[in-house]
């Protein structure tokens, strides 16, 4: 116990050094191994998980013998494992923004590019330590019973303007780049972000916007009419709208968010993590999880196999991808903690 | 009755009883619209209902997940509430009786576990489960429980313990009976209505205790609140309304029961 | 004698030491070190952020919720101590009741309330009060009114369980002496009840300073409170040097809060804990 203590802590490098040599001793019996029987992997859980169970895990376990075991990716275990090195998960996906300040904190393994093919990726998504495996969008959404048809903003300048109340996220992600859309800003020349006109233009709305939670928070408070116009993202209203909840939405000047395939830093599986990653990024695997949730592929590729309803909810389609842009995840990676710092005394 | 009632007095009769039926009401409201929402056929959670279905129940039990992390939870809880009940009794005695010098800050330190946010303590003892071996089962999560329900027992009981004098225990010490005795016939009989009380409080806790089962649980052995938190992270549906129900149910005919036993015995031992 | 009962510490220590005190002592560590030896994170605490702010919000709201806790609770228990049998039963079974259903899934229910089409709003227009919604989300009425929901329970039954001690005998006495019911109620029920009252006060602002759904989701960003910062230090930038110079700072704060507390109730009750 006490040797646990220690390490964390005091002469950090040099035990550090000390404790990586005995972890890798500790896991030669696990490269000896031939394959492992299981692998958990990491995600957010839900229909999510359901939908992956179908489309990756199954195709995955018939191929390898290897079972799936889900497990939800609770952020602050991440850092918790490699720095213990008790790993529990032997891949694990996270939104984007979060891996990219994981992988500048040490807690992510290299991706291995000869086992997973970027070639057909969209510009962006493949990154040293992560690859982004689905993309959503952060967009304007209204009430239909209480914004006539033909009323609704049509970019987020006009959404700065409706009348009544809007709903925005409560952190500063997205909700930055959104304000400094709304201040005429272009949708390419976002980053670096100009914090000062982002508040600016945060304080005109100040009075009238409802800060949600979470993601299931925005679709509520957007069927339940508590607000006219919010930002939400796509996969939280388009099943709502379907099912004839009055909530209606559209994908000019969007925000593009990612979730992305990561693997815990020394965690004992690699190969076949690397292995997995490569086949949840493949065309097929991609477009059979588009037809279930509406976050769109990464790989080019996939679009071609879906049909063109299919194509018209997902963010990353060609005429849907033209009217946003993509979260610049190295900026949040960078800046976020201070940025996220004066957003909090902003909202004070 | 009184014939001196004064009329604040008199006024007070009628008004307390209404007032405690208002806030009763109050304590359940949500209780009742959450049945109601458990019921809807739509897809998303929306009060009123536009239609009634019992599909959300159907879904629930089609999943096997959650009979399991409802057990898991009392797996967990069970044990927690108890072992918060003998350590948080002990450390009332102690500090109450016990006549000790540094007891404010002794009396601090056991109340500190129930101030800090959860997210601190799961950081702080994942490692420590880890090296004794304990990550990912029941006895982590129901060690990690005990921690933050001990000072809600310890708070309850003391405030009973201070509310007796000690004359009676000393009294019968006095007359030569030794420390378990005392407290079996003296000290117990006394203080067992708060002890059920804090135990009560302490399961509850467990019960609703998210950030330490989603670091000291694993796939096997988690609770319902980390269930409900997962699968609400992705949509939030009529199903956990309906496992809201089920659980608040199975609650209402536990505490039936208890109190079905316990008239059973008065009435048994009446003579 | 007094030096037997100090031994039964012994268990609770070793328990408490090895799993609440060498955790925390790595986690307070860590606002020392993490991500460099010295007091970066404490200066950043104290600094111009927004930390110093979130933490009298904290607390503020903290006594907010545990004085309306007693103004709400003292009646209702001081009705069912004289309750017997079913119906106290009854009354003790619906104040359990919201104890079994989950915070994050009671906050909801309350957001069903307040919002502008909500059932508070149906009532209001039904009776003629309003004429158009009010809106009350995000505000300070649904954080009482949920946090309230939720800690009135804690409240209740600490003063339950030290009412129904009282012995009637005293109280009949004194009103046999000539003393008038409410004059009985303040000189004798009232101090009878206090350890009741104090364990109440005690354990509902303490576990109000670590709320974190219920203001979350009903508070707007103006009412965040200490956990959250916590939170999103240690989960959203892995900071977690941060979020252990946060949470130590919360743990002084209210620590003090505590015997400061403790000094100013203290009665001849609780004197005992302070000596």
């Amino acid at each position: 116990m006490r040797r646990h203590g220690m390490t964390t802590r005091t002469t950090r490098r040099g035990v550090l050094k000390g404790a990586a040599a005995a972890s890798a001793v500790l896991a030669f019996p696990a490269v000896l191994r031939a394959a492992p029987s299981q692998m958990v992997i990491a995600t957010g859980g839900g229909k999510l998980e359901e939908t992956y169970q179908k489309v990756i895990y199954a195709p995955w376990t018939a191929k390898t013998g290897i079972k799936i075991v889900g497990a939800p990716n609770t952020s602050a275990k991440l850092k918790a494992m490699v720095e213990q090195k008790a790993y529990e998960w032997d891949l694990c996906q996270v939104a984007a923004e979060f891996a990219a300040q994981a992988a500048q904190q040490g807690l992510l393994e290299p991706l291995d590019y000869g086992m997973i093919d970027k070639s057909k990726l969209l510009g962006g998504t493949a990154h040293p330590h992560f690859v982004m495996s689905d993309v959503a969008a952060y967009h304007i959404a209204w009430n239909t019973k209480n914004v006539k048809a033909g009323a609704e903003p049509k970019s987020w300048a006009e959404f700065w303007k409706a009348a009544g109340r809007r709903g925005l996220w409560k952190r500063p992600f997205q909700t930055m780049e959104v304000a400094l859309m709304a201040d005429g800003v272009a949708k390419d020349k976002l980053y670096p972000l100009d914090v000062e006109r982002a508040f600016k233009s945060l304080d005109k709305i100040k009075s009238s916007t409802l800060f949600w939670n979470t993601g299931a928070q925005s679709a509520q408070i957007l069927i339940d009419g508590e607000v006219e116009v919010s930002a939400t993202w796509n996969g939280r209203v388009h099943d709502p709208k379907r099912a004839g909840a009055p909530v209606d939405y559209h994908f000019n000047q969007a925000l593009f968010v990612s979730d992305a395939w990561a693997i815990p830093k020394g965690a004992p599986n690699k190969k076949e993590a690397m292995e997995f990653i490569a086949l949840a990024m493949s065309a097929q695997s991609q477009a059979d999880f588009a037809k279930h949730i509406p976050y769109g592929p990464t790989n080019t590729a996939a679009l071609s196999l879906l049909d063109a309803v299919t194509k018209e909810a997902l963010p990353s389609s060609e005429a849907n991808f033209a009217k946003g842009s993509f979260l610049d995840v190295t900026y949040w990676a960078d800046n976020g903690d201070r940025v996220g710092e004066l957003f909090n005394k902003w909202t004070l | 009755m009184t014939p001196r009632g004064d009329a604040l007095a008199r006024a007070m009769r009628v008004l307390l009883p209404c007032f405690t039926v208002l806030v009763l009401l109050y304590l359940t409201l949500p209780s009742i619209l959450i049945v109601l929402m458990s019921l809807s056929d739509q897809t998303y959670l929306t009060f009123p209902p536009p239609g009634w279905s019992l599909r959300w129940y159907r879904t629930m039990t089609e999943d096997t997940s959650w009979p399991q992390a409802a057990l898991n939870s009392f797996v967990v809880g069970v044990p927690a509430a108890a072992l918060s009940v003998v350590l948080g009794t002990q450390a009332a005695l102690a500090l109450t009786r016990g006549r000790l010098r540094f007891a404010a800050i002794a009396s601090a330190c056991i109340v500190a576990p129930m101030l800090l946010p959860h997210v601190i303590m799961a950081i702080g003892l994942y490692p420590v489960m880890l090296d004794l071996g304990l990550l990912r089962s029941y006895t982590a999560a129901i060690l990690a429980h005990a921690v933050v329900a001990l000072p809600l027992v310890f708070i309850i009981v003391s405030a009973s313990l201070r509310g007796y004098g000690e004359s009676l225990e000393l009294a019968a010490m006095v007359c030569g009976a030794g420390p378990c005795a005392t407290f079996r016939h003296i000290t117990f009989p006394m203080i067992r209505m708060s002890m059920a009380v804090g135990g009560l409080l302490a399961f509850a806790t467990s019960f609703d205790e998210l950030m330490l089962s989603l670091f000291l649980t694993g796939p096997g052995t988690r609770t319902l609140p980390r269930l409900i938190w997962e699968q609400m992270n992705a949509y939030l549906t009529p199903t956990i309304a309906a496992v809201a129900t089920l659980v608040l149910v199975l609650s209402l005919v536990l505490l039936g029961a208890a109190a079905l036993l316990q008239r059973g015995r008065i009435e048994g031992s009446a003579p | 004698m007094a030096g037997g009962y100090a031994w039964l510490l012994a268990a609770p220590a070793a328990f408490l030491a090895l799993f609440f005190a060498w955790p925390l002592v790595r986690v307070v560590w860590r606002g020392f070190t993490d991500p460099v030896l010295g007091l970066g994170n404490y200066a950043r605490v104290f600094g111009d952020g927004p930390y110093l702010r979130v933490m009298l919000n904290t607390i503020e709201t903290a006594a907010t919720v545990t004085a309306l806790c007693l103004l709400v609770a003292y009646p209702v228990a001081y009705v069912m101590a004289k309750t017997r049998g079913r119906w106290l039963q009854i009354m003790a079974a619906l104040v359990l009741i919201p104890l079994w259903t989950s915070v994050v899934i009671r906050s909801y229910a309350w957001m069903v309330v307040f919002q502008r089409r909500g059932v508070l709003n149906d009532l209001l227009l039904a009776t003629g009060l309003v004429d158009a919604p009010v809106s009350f989300l995000p505000g300070a009425l649904g954080v009482h009114v949920g946090m309230v929901h939720i800690m009135l329970p804690f409240m209740v039954l600490p003063l339950l369980s030290s009412m129904r001690a009282i012995d009637g005998t005293l109280l009949r006495a004194a009103e046999v002496l000539g003393a008038s019911p409410t004059k009985v109620f303040w000189r004798v029920f009232l101090p009878l009840s206090l350890p009741g009252l104090n364990a109440g006060v005690a354990l509902v602002f303490m576990t109000s300073l670590g709320f974190f759904v219920t203001p979350a989701l009903l508070g707007g960003p103006q009412h965040m409170m200490a956990a959250v910062l916590i939170e999103q230090q240690a989960n959203t930038y892995l900071n977690w040097g941060m979020a252990s110079a946060l949470s130590s700072t919360l743990l002084v704060v209210t620590l003090a809060i505590y015997v400061v507390y403790l000094r100013v109730s203290g009665g001849a009750a609780d004197a005992a804990l302070v000596r």
